[in-house]
């Protein structure tokens, strides 16, 4: 029988929140795929046909959780009025509202992911990295657009960053004990407010205006006259 | 973090006491008492610079103390002013995420409209403007995150710090502002003061702001908005203020006092409003003590009576726990209770009072009331009765700020 794409997208949304739901009781590494199959009322083989491996939920679970995250924001009523930074606060915070219910679950990702560090988990997130970075560098262009700030140099890096501080984030969010994770919520405020104070003030460019002098001027040259000499 | 500043200042203050006592030494009365202007002033330079550091509710702190006229010197009371004015609001984001963790869902639930950007950022809070879905227009005081955690914390060092100072008045003071500040930070208990007062005072023509309760909690107060300007707003603007406003302005104090046996304790400018309608509003009452006891209103009462009777007031003072000998009682009569009197008299119970003209004369009254506490006789006397007086001489000074010229007959 042919699945629609709907609904392949529902079953695997079924089998990551039936593998969360399962974490809460039992410790991640003692489930098993039938078991998780069964909780999502499915049969052990259709198991195999969304997720690989055991491990692949766990990636499978960040993915799924940004994704629906970064569809989400587009459709939130502020979302048109607010700056880059507001932007990306919201991503962040839609994505801690999706995955609050299922914390325990997200713990043990992250243990498994980024603590333990499982080989593989750096490859296989690679599309979910690129998914965000690619919003990230949309976000900024237009923001660029809008005036909101000059186009800043290393954009790739810097979208890397955000990712990188996303991904810290949520590390954070799992520690935070404060009522309704407000903590979590200043964190992410103060830092994104650095950010736009670098970008206002223009100290992106002129740092790496002063980088690139350093570089043209110290290495470059002195490596062009090594070079001549030889 | 907050001890190593609160223990600095401490530090401080004590080297600068030791300083004065040492230069005071073998010099003239007038040598010593420029010595002391002096040391006030570096011990407010001192408190206001370490509690600064504690940013909220160290400038909550400093806050009230700068009530105390006469504690803190000019230029350090221009530096707190200026230290509000430079409070950064809380991002929209962040008011956001407080108000759905506050009220339990999120704000597009609750509110048709809401505007970002804050009205006014003060110590403990901020003030957004909002409209409900039912349609009212309302403002909201939202506090700061952790700020009734790190108040009651601070409190509590500030208060141990206080107890190894040597200087009197700031030691009281700061035991004196503790509970106001504490009350502060629960809006609940804001929101039942307003009730209160909005009970007693609507039909007598002072505006007090309806409660939403359906949007109030301990940390977020909404009420239903006021139209009008501050009477601080009118001043910035060099806007006239009509003398009939700060007549009611005058009988809320006292009416609420005699009558409804409360006390606003910050009778400050950016509390009372002109609505557009002209009239008088009142809109903050967070340092607000409803239920005073009994006899310290009766005492209030009895001193503002333009003939005193002798044994109702010594019976008031009694009641307080003032030690009175029995047959001193005409002496304690004469010596602190009639020249209190005669100067209260020239405001109060006054047909044509000019209140800038009177400057000299509240703050004496003011330094009377602090000196009561060196008297024997009244060093049992309620503690709340001098904050209640106190409160009555900062509604003095606010008219004398406005040069309000009105009849203080009761």
């Amino acid at each position: 029988m042919k699945i629609s794409k709907d609904q392949k997208k529902k079953n695997f949304a079924l089998l990551l929140k039936a593998a969360a739901r399962l974490s809460q009781k039992k410790d991640f590494a003692e489930l098993t795929m039938r078991a998780i199959a069964s909780e999502a009322k499915m049969s052990e083989a259709a198991i195999y046909n969304y997720f690989p491996t055991k491990e692949s939920l766990l990636t499978g679970y960040l993915h799924w959780s940004i994704s629906e995250a970064l569809e989400k924001v587009k459709s939130h009523p502020s979302f048109l009025g607010m700056n880059f930074s507001e932007r990306l606060h919201l991503v962040i915070e839609s994505h801690l509202e999706l995955i609050e219910v299922d914390r325990d679950f997200v713990k043990q990702v992250y243990g498994h992911l980024f603590v333990q560090s499982i080989p593989f988990a750096q490859s296989s997130l690679k599309e979910t990295r690129k998914l965000y970075m690619d919003f990230v560098d949309r976000e900024m262009e237009e923001a660029v657009g809008r005036n909101e700030m000059t186009e800043p140099p290393f954009r790739g890096l810097l979208c890397e960053l955000f990712w990188d501080f996303h991904v810290g984030v949520i590390y954070y969010w799992l520690k935070d004990e404060s009522r309704g994770s407000i903590n979590t919520t200043q964190v992410i405020d103060l830092s994104l407010n650095i950010f736009n104070e670098l970008m206002r003030g223009g100290l992106m460019n002129k740092v790496y205006q002063l980088g690139h002098f350093l570089l043209k001027e110290h290495v470059l040259n002195k490596l062009f006259t090594l070079g001549k000499t030889e | 973090m907050k001890s190593k500043v609160l223990g600095e200042i401490a530090l401080r203050l004590a080297l600068e006491e030791i300083s004065f006592r040492a230069n005071s030494l073998f010099k003239p009365q007038g040598k010593v008492d420029s010595l002391k202007d002096e040391k006030n002033a570096k011990a407010g330079e001192i408190l206001l610079n370490g509690l600064s550091q504690l940013r909220g509710s160290g400038l909550k702190i400093l806050q009230n103390l700068a009530l105390e006229e006469g504690l803190l010197p000019e230029p350090t009371l221009r530096k707190i002013e200026s230290a509000f004015d430079q409070i950064e609001p809380l991002s929209g984001m962040v008011v956001r995420k407080i108000l759905k963790i506050e009220l339990g869902r999120p704000i597009e639930e609750v509110f048709s409209d809401f505007n970002d950007q804050a009205i006014a950022a003060a110590s403990l809070g901020q003030v957004h403007e909002a409209r409900m879905k039912s349609g009212e227009d309302v403002v909201l005081k939202v506090q700061y995150p952790h700020i009734a955690r790190d108040i009651h914390q601070e409190i509590r060092l500030l208060k141990s710090v206080a107890s190894q100072l040597s200087n009197d008045l700031i030691r009281r003071t700061i035991h004196e502002i503790s509970d106001h500040i504490l009350w502060e930070v629960d809006y609940l208990r804001e929101a039942e003061n307003l009730e209160t007062f909005r009970k007693f005072w609507t039909a007598k023509g002072v505006l007090i702001p309806e409660v939403i309760r359906s949007a109030s909690t301990e940390r977020v107060l909404t009420q239903k908005r006021v139209r009008g300007h501050t009477l601080m707003e009118l001043e910035r603007r060099g806007k006239p203020i009509s003398s009939s406003i700060f007549r009611a302005t005058f009988d809320f104090f006292y009416t609420s006092l005699f009558d409804l046996k409360a006390v606003h304790f910050d009778p400050h400018p950016g509390n009372f409003m002109v609505t557009s309608e002209g009239g008088l509003a009142v809109v903050d009452f967070g340092a607000v003590k409803v239920g005073l006891p009994e006899p310290e209103v009766f005492l209030m009462k009895a001193l503002v009576e333009p003939t005193l009777d002798q044994a109702l007031v010594i019976e008031g003072y009694r009641a307080l726990g003032a030690q009175i000998e029995a047959g001193g009682e005409a002496q304690f009569f004469q010596s602190v209770v009639i020249p209190y009197h005669e100067n209260l008299m020239q405001i109060v119970q006054n047909p044509d009072c000019h209140f800038r003209q009177k400057r000299e004369l509240i703050e004496n009254l003011r330094k009377t009331i602090l000196q009561q506490s060196s008297n024997p006789s009244l060093a049992q006397l309620s503690p709340e009765l001098s904050t209640v007086h106190k409160a009555n001489f900062s509604l003095f000074q606010m008219l004398a700020r406005f040069g309000a010229q009105i009849s203080t007959q009761l």
